[in-house]
């Protein structure tokens, strides 16, 4: 019989990675951009494998519907002519390469290493996520109550499970002013003529 | 049963690799856009990770961190996104190299190729406002610049 699970992952978990390559390999920064649109939506689909059906929604829509596409338009805005294909040099290659590998090596060492989380015994004990459900107690959670905690009885363990208001309007806020903020910086010039003079010093790089 | 029990090894798999392709784009590269590419695939990775871990433990935290991962990272295009048109307006280029006088003092240049010469100074001058309880004196070709404002 077909393993349905693998067969779903291995659909989701095989375009995340070789996009991602792609993204690292290509030399040209809209080919780039389109990589990593589709890399994100391979791993969207992951979530939704994983039971984390408002993630993956969430990614999809911002991450894929908003934030890359707002990053084409930087692409578009900024990259003209012949910088649009970009080589690096080998040397540069090499050291992060090296780098990069060997934290990708002790991070895939520890995954393999670590027995817990290879045993079968720990996942048979531990009940499975009721996959689907999710919108309802995210939504609690983010107003103050773990609604799937209500039957802890010790009242030390509950006092830490209280939910997320605070970093939920933290988090807002935070998103407004940022907002305002990069409207600001991104705003728009006009040309310098005679009649209006310069009142801030030019941003040259060059003392 | 047994395609469950094996998630969570697979998942911290492919965010160790979404995390670790992302670190090698983020070192190797020196356009500021693709350094940013670079940078939202390492966050990708964090986040499968959180969400195996949420699976794992029957919890709803792992997920609650990542939708805080979500937000967090829109902020960071935002920001990211008008800083470097900031920065490309003000050096014509978006290598991050044309930047390295903002090192720390006691740091030396590094500097593997030549950087290419900055534009000309530019030509545009930022908007402002006018003092209050004065009429503004209309400017000839701003006006024929916006004719509709």
């Amino acid at each position: 019989m077909i393993n349905w699970h693998t067969l779903f992952f291995l659909l989701f978990a095989v375009p995340t990675c070789l996009f991602a390559v792609a993204v690292v390999a290509s030399a040209n920064v809209v080919r780039m951009a389109m990589c990593l649109i589709a890399s994100l939506a391979a791993v969207a689909g992951l979530y939704f494998l994983a039971g984390a059906d408002f993630v993956g929604a969430m990614q999809l829509m911002i991450y894929v519907g908003g934030t890359l596409v707002l990053l084409v338009f930087g692409v578009m805005l900024t990259v003209q002519g012949p910088s649009v294909s970009l080589k690096i040099s080998s040397a540069n290659w090499l050291m992060a390469g090296l780098a990069g590998g060997a934290l990708l090596i002790v991070l895939l060492s520890a995954v393999v290493g670590i027995e817990a989380w290879t045993s079968k015994a720990v996942a048979e004990t531990a009940p499975a996520v009721e996959a689907g459900h999710t919108v309802a107690p995210l939504g609690m959670g983010l107003l103050g109550i773990r609604v799937d905690q209500l039957s802890q009885q010790d009242p030390t363990l509950r006092r830490g499970m209280s939910g997320y208001l605070l970093p939920f309007e933290i988090v807002s806020v935070h998103l407004l002013v940022v907002l305002i903020g990069a409207a600001h910086l991104a705003r728009a010039k006009r040309r310098r003529t005679a009649s209006t003079p310069a009142t801030t010093a030019p941003l040259n790089p060059e003392p | 049963m047994n395609n469950e029990l094996a998630l969570l090894n697979n998942y911290l798999v492919v965010g160790a690799v979404l995390f670790g392709i992302g670190a090698i784009g983020f070192l190797s590269r020196r356009n500021m856009i693709v350094m940013f590419l670079a940078a939202e695939m390492m966050l990708q990775g964090i986040s499968v990770s959180l969400v195996a871990w949420s699976r794992y433990h029957n919890d709803f935290g792992g997920q609650m961190f990542v939708v805080f991962i979500i937000t967090v990272a829109a902020c960071e295009a935002a920001i990211a996104l008008a800083l470097i048109l900031m920065l490309f307006r003000a050096s014509g280029s978006l290598d991050i190299a044309v930047w390295h006088h903002l090192r720390e003092a006691n740091q030396p240049a590094y500097v593997d190729e030549e950087i290419p010469e900055p534009p000309p100074g530019d030509t545009a001058a930022w908007p402002r406002l006018v003092p209050a309880g004065i009429e503004p004196e209309i400017d000839r070709e701003d006006t024929d610049h916006r004719p509709h404002v």
